[in-house]
């Protein structure tokens, strides 16, 4: 079974993405914040990385950059989530090679099919 | 002595005593009957005084005939006896042709005839005369020529004839002439040139008193030796009152450091100098003005005065100023649009995650959810509905209080009621995170207050101190009085604002670098620092980076 982390400051934000991914066939490991995904990520190498720009202390930037340049890690295709709409910003994140950016808001369906598209695995909820 | 006759003759002797006398010696020779000379009857008579004289007389005699100056001998009647060669050599008459003529010949009539009664009433009485007569030559040219006539006594002292001595100076008189043309030009030339002067100065004189603007002159010791009446005006101060003094008569202290350094510099050397200052007026008014300086002389190396002129700039400074002013407001309304921009799209794109996510999950799983589920995402976009609505109130109430449209409306109000009811219900909103405590110092509780503005500033800072503090952090809340002012401190123990935001707080959709991920406007401080400024107070922020924060306002109740 394929596993997704999913990493969001906003606890409301949090309990809504688990709901959205809840019907996939993949198991979900949430995370409140960037660093203790860090930690755990020594131990563990999930499949697909969800994560929130936009958070204290450890912010998303720092997250990706951290990831994208550990040769270990390098192959976690990362879905970078935001509210930012800056082109700029979302060139920066794909430069430190964030795989996809999903504006905030998003429907339900474009993350699923996100997640189907880079992973590949079957969603079992109805998407339309 | 063969001869029969007489003779006659003249020779010199040596005198005894050495020295030459002159011999006349005239004689007869005697004869007989026969008329044989028979011896000599004569006479010798010493002639040296005679022949003195005669010597005299011949040396004197030529000295006239050789003299540069002209001499006319007449007879008792003005008829001309005698003249010599120099007196033909200038009239050009022969000496044949003036004896016995009278000098009148001369005459040229260019002269007045008191000239000549002046000189024989002057003659005739025995006295001599000097003049000058204007005269004419034989060819008709005209002549000066000076003279001195003396008339000649006879021993009785009878007048015998007159002796004419003159000197052509008809060059002299031409040179003179020449001269006093000469001089006469000059004249001329200098009252021409008077003239123009004049007209010059009274040019200058008009156009300086007509000019509106102030003109001073100085000398260089800094004296004032000329104003106009513009300056006059501007000064409140009289010309003759202002000739003669310095800087300081007219300007205030703090105005003549660069009026005295700019003095200085044109004093030294020649040249213009201009510069914008402040100049207060006979009125009191202190008035931007733009001042032109030059220092003037004859020489390039050293000046002998400076000229000014000011103009009054107050109107285009303050249009610049006003120009500012309006630049600066509107890069503050740009920035402004940019915090606000930025704001927007993350506070209101947050909310609108959760709405769009919540009807999405509805829309897929409404026959599968239990009500109770469905009614929870129901509630989320309920809820991210109206925190939308208050992020729009902000901005409301910031657009009225930037166009002056919340008024302050004081009423009687319990003070104490008011603070204890906003910390209870912040304290509900919290649920247990945060321990609030109210330190009420005043023994009133009803002021005439606006409690809407006073709710309105400490809902906004309460709920800040909540928003940035950490679960357990303590929030206080006290309130004092000092005299007729009632003072709030709102303190926390969160996360601080940086120095360097502490400067720009108070504006409009600023926020704190350290608070980009916690959600908010940037707009409760400035409508908390709005609100207190409309009742009459002021607020300040005391803050430690991650250590806490106290802001301290006052208000004025009526």
């Amino acid at each position: 079974m394929k596993k997704i982390y999913i990493i969001e400051d906003n606890t409301e934000m949090l309990e809504l993405l688990s709901i959205m991914l809840k019907d996939i066939n993949c198991k979900l490991v949430t995370f409140n914040s960037a660093k203790t995904a860090l930690d755990k990520l020594n131990h563990e190498k999930p499949d697909l990385i969800l994560c929130d720009l936009l958070m204290p202390e450890y912010d998303g930037f720092r997250f990706l950059k951290e990831i994208k340049q550990d040769p270990n890690k390098k192959d976690i295709k990362v879905i970078i989530l935001s509210v930012v709409a800056d082109k700029k910003i979302i060139d920066d994140l794909m430069q430190l090679g964030a795989d996809y950016f999903l504006s905030k808001p998003f429907r339900v369906a474009e993350l699923l099919s996100l997640i189907k598209n880079s992973i590949g695995v079957n969603v079992n909820g109805k998407v339309s | 002595m063969n001869t029969p006759g007489s003779y006659s003759l003249n020779y010199k002797l040596k005198h005894k005593n050495g020295k030459f006398i002159y011999i006349e010696d005239n004689g007869i020779v005697l004869t007989d009957l026969r008329g044989k000379p028979v011896r000599i009857l004569g006479s010798m008579r010493d002639v040296t005084l005679k022949k003195l004289a005669e010597d005299e007389l011949r040396k004197l005699s030529h000295a006239v005939e050789q003299s540069q100056v002209s001499v006319v001998i007449t007879n008792k009647e003005g008829l001309i006896e005698y003249v010599n060669p120099k007196f033909c050599e200038v009239t050009g008459y022969t000496y044949e042709e003036t004896i016995g003529q009278n000098p009148r010949i001369l005459k040229s009539g260019e002269w007045k005839s008191e000239t000549y009664t002046g000189m024989w009433s002057d003659l005739s009485s025995g006295k001599s005369w000097t003049g000058i007569f204007h005269n004419k030559k034989k060819n008709g040219e005209l002549f000066w020529e000076s003279a001195h006539i003396s008339p000649i006594k006879d021993f009785s002292g009878e007048i015998t004839h007159y002796i004419a001595v003159k000197e052509d100076i008809t060059e002299k008189v031409k040179n003179e002439e020449q001269l006093i043309r000469y001089r006469e030009h000059l004249e001329e030339m200098v009252e021409e040139r008077t003239a123009q002067l004049n007209t010059q100065n009274e040019f200058l004189r008009s156009l300086i008193d007509t000019i509106p603007n102030p003109i001073f002159v100085k000398d260089i010791q800094g004296y004032y030796t000329d104003v106009n009446p513009a300056f006059e005006r501007y000064f409140g101060k009289k010309k003759e009152d202002l000739i003669g003094k310095k800087l300081d008569f007219v300007l205030e202290k703090e105005e003549m450091e660069i009026a005295l350094e700019t003095d200085a510099q044109l004093m030294k050397k020649r040249g213009i100098i201009n510069y914008e200052t402040y100049f207060t007026s006979g009125e009191g008014k202190k008035m931007a003005v733009l001042v032109y300086k030059a220092s003037f002389g004859a020489r390039d190396d050293k000046p002998e005065g400076i000229v000014g002129i000011f103009f009054d700039i107050s109107m285009r400074k303050e249009l610049e100023e006003k120009t500012i002013q309006a630049l600066n407001k509107e890069k503050e309304l740009n920035e402004m649009k940019t915090n606000f921009i930025a704001m927007a799209s993350h506070e209101f794109r947050t909310p609108l995650t959760t709405i769009l996510a919540s009807a999405d999950l509805v829309e897929m799983y409404y026959n599968k959810w239990s009500a109770e589920k469905i009614i929870n995402h129901v509630k989320k976009i309920q809820d991210s509905v109206s925190y939308m609505t208050s992020l729009l109130d902000d901005v409301l109430t910031l657009s009225r209080a930037d166009r002056g449209k919340i008024k302050f409306s004081p009423s009687i109000s319990n003070l104490r009621e008011l603070c204890s009811h906003l910390m209870n219900e912040i304290q509900y909103q919290t649920l247990p995170g945060h321990d609030l405590i109210l330190d009420y110092k005043l023994k009133d509780e009803i002021f005439n207050i606006d409690s809407k503005l006073i709710t309105q500033i400490l809902n906004n800072l309460l709920s800040n101190a909540v928003k940035f503090s950490p679960e357990g952090g303590k929030i206080l809340l006290e309130v004092t009085q000092k005299d007729d002012i009632i003072q709030f401190i709102v303190m926390d123990e969160g996360l601080g604002i940086d120095n360097n935001d502490l400067k720009n707080i108070f504006e409009p959709f600023y926020r704190g670098n350290n608070v980009t991920a916690i959600h908010g406007t940037g707009l409760g401080l400035n409508i908390v620092k709005n609100a207190v400024e409309l009742h009459g107070g002021e607020i300040s922020i005391d803050s430690k980076l991650y250590k806490g924060t106290k802001v301290t306002f006052t208000i004025k109740p009526l």
